[in-house]
């Protein structure tokens, strides 16, 4: 029965893919167009060949955007992910509550980032903010500090107010673990294995596939950042919190179009080059 | 499961209070707070209120102007999910029936979920400008709708797939057509697929906040989040005022999660399955 409606197979794509030609293929092509252009919006463009892609290079604040987006996807790799498998672990176990708990871990990724800034912004307020008045209450006054303002707490303050919001993965997790054949940990049991030990040599290499996927939507998610920076710090102090996205944003908004496109083939770039290594990696160590 | 897993309880326990910790107590905290006044809010931040107030919500209202960003917010997340729905149910049933060159569309256009959406700010821009819906609630609705699209095909298709065959092939034999099969018995048959792919673009179009801040620009046509992050100037460092603002954006989302909870756990799950 396929093939037989070829007339209706292609009316039925055009819309999807107009809307893709327009949102998704023009934009990447023109990026990559203007990238090599001196540009303000406003005066005629100028063809400059790799003048932008030089100016980059002597970029420090590019540099310290392309390094904070590397540390906040170390974070998501290294600790995001692991705490978001430990937790899924836990309440596949099937705890007092484990269902209560999957859904309020969960709530905080419905909400906005922005509105998840505000109340952070508020935490870390260095005048009347949650976590100083916290730490003054326990006795650790000392530890005061103008959580964001200040040079080597900002980027920290940055990943911490985003990090433990494992609820995303939790639930990806917890249905993989889901699948696992009972009777696998029944035989470990009756070997000795205790839970630690099942989890580690039983759970965790079938789990792998679902690694993979989490790795690359937290890398993806890494690039997208935008919201926080721009809200809690807006990239400062010094620029010791700007990230990639908000680098654009700014140049965009000094009317340096050209140089802000070729921000933005860089940012795609890295985005593939992200999607390719994460696909590389586990498929090797799948053989 | 009879067979139950033993655990050890005090170590576990720690994790998930600790994680309630940082998770949802500071989220309940803004909500505590939406009911106190500025100056309790400041002075006792830890405790109850004195007396629970409305204020702050007359305020964020009248103030705020939050009754027209919430309608455009509804107005502007209704729209785009009905349209990206129904692109990509389409182009998911095309695909279905089409040969190796539709599943080719099929491939690139599913590969759009890995391209890092904030690189096209001046592209968007510019095209928002160039179809002159610069400054229009028309500007996010076509925005949200193609960058959703990537996602929403993905599981939608998934759910096409999952329709069985026979039945397919029988309405084909009954002499359903193309588009009948459509119609009137694919969609009825995808329906509760549809609500898990309808949640997540409305969650997308929700809580957007980049292209809302650049392609709006009047408070007439702003959505929620980017009428919140206006509040800080507007009220003055008023935080009681913006955590009644925060918490109205939220509500929605939440009731719509916990009523459809099930589905998007499922579409998370099977969308990740198949990534």
């Amino acid at each position: 029965m396929k093939n037989h409606h070829r007339l209706g197979v292609a009316l039925f794509l055009i819309p999807a893919m107009a809307v893709f030609a327009v949102y998704f293929i023009y934009p990447v092509g023109f990026l990559v167009y203007t990238s090599v252009m001196k540009w303000d919006s406003i005066t005629p463009m100028e063809f400059v060949g790799l003048d932008n892609y030089r100016r980059l290079l002597g970029d420090g604040v590019f540099h310290k955007s392309l390094l904070n987006t590397l540390a906040w996807g170390a974070a998501a790799v290294f600790l995001h992910i692991p705490m978001a498998i430990v937790v899924a672990m836990i309440l596949s176990r099937k705890i007092a509550g484990w269902k209560f708990f999957r859904t309020v871990f969960f709530i905080p990724n419905l909400i906005s980032t922005l509105a998840l800034a505000m109340l952070w912004q508020f935490i870390y307020n260095g005048e009347f903010g949650l976590l100083n008045e916290l730490l003054r209450s326990v006795g650790l006054g000392a530890w005061q500090r103008n959580w964001l303002g200040e040079m080597h707490t900002a980027f920290p303050a940055l990943i911490g107010q985003w990090i433990f919001y494992i609820g995303f993965f939790m639930v990806i997790f917890m249905s993989f673990i889901s699948t696992i054949d009972p009777a696998l940990y029944e035989s470990a049991q009756i070997d000795g294995a205790t839970g630690l030990k099942q989890e580690w040599h039983i759970t965790l290499p079938l789990l792998k596939p679902a690694v993979s996927i989490a790795v690359l939507l937290a890398l993806t998610d890494t690039l997208k950042n935008f919201e926080a920076p721009f809200l809690l710090t807006n990239g400062g102090p010094v620029n010791q919190t700007m990230v990639l996205s908000l680098h654009i944003y700014n140049k965009m908004n000094a009317y340096q179009y050209g140089y802000a496109n070729t921000l933005a083939v860089m940012l795609i770039a890295i985005g593939a080059v992200m999607v390719l290594l994460v696909r590389l990696l586990f498929r090797e160590k799948d053989v | 499961m009879k067979w139950s897993r033993p655990v050890a309880k005090l170590p576990v326990y720690a994790v998930i209070a600790f994680f309630f910790c940082v998770t949802i107590l500071p989220i309940l905290w803004i909500v505590v707070g939406s009911f106190k006044s500025s100056a309790e809010l400041m002075s006792s931040p830890f405790s109850l209120p004195e007396r629970w107030h409305w204020a702050n919500y007359e305020k964020a209202y009248v103030t705020g102007q939050l009754g027209q960003l919430f309608v455009n917010s509804v107005f502007v997340s209704l729209l785009s999910v009905a349209v990206c729905l129904w692109f990509a149910t389409m182009a998911a049933y095309a695909v279905s029936r089409g040969g190796k060159w539709a599943s080719a569309v099929y491939v690139v256009m599913t590969a759009g979920i890995f391209l890092p959406i904030n690189s096209l700010m001046v592209p968007y821009y510019l095209i928002a400008s160039h179809f002159e819906l610069l400054n229009t609630r028309w500007a996010l609705i076509t925005t949200y709708t193609a960058m959703g699209l990537p996602l929403t095909l993905l599981l939608v298709y998934g759910f096409v797939r999952s329709v069985p065959k026979e039945i397919m092939e029988s309405a084909h034999m009954d002499g359903a057509g193309f588009y009948y099969t459509y119609g009137r018995i694919l969609i009825p048959l995808i329906r509760p697929g549809m609500a898990t792919a309808a949640i997540f673009q409305f969650l997308l179009c929700w809580n957007e906040f980049l292209y809302a801040l650049l392609l709006t620009s009047d408070q007439k046509v702003r959505t929620l989040q980017v009428g919140i992050s206006m509040f800080k100037s507007q009220f003055n460092a008023d935080f009681a005022a913006m955590f009644a603002a925060i918490v109205v954006s939220v509500i929605p989302i939440i009731i719509i999660f916990l009523l459809l909870q099930k589905q998007v756990i499922q579409g998370l799950t099977s969308g990740a399955l198949k990534g």
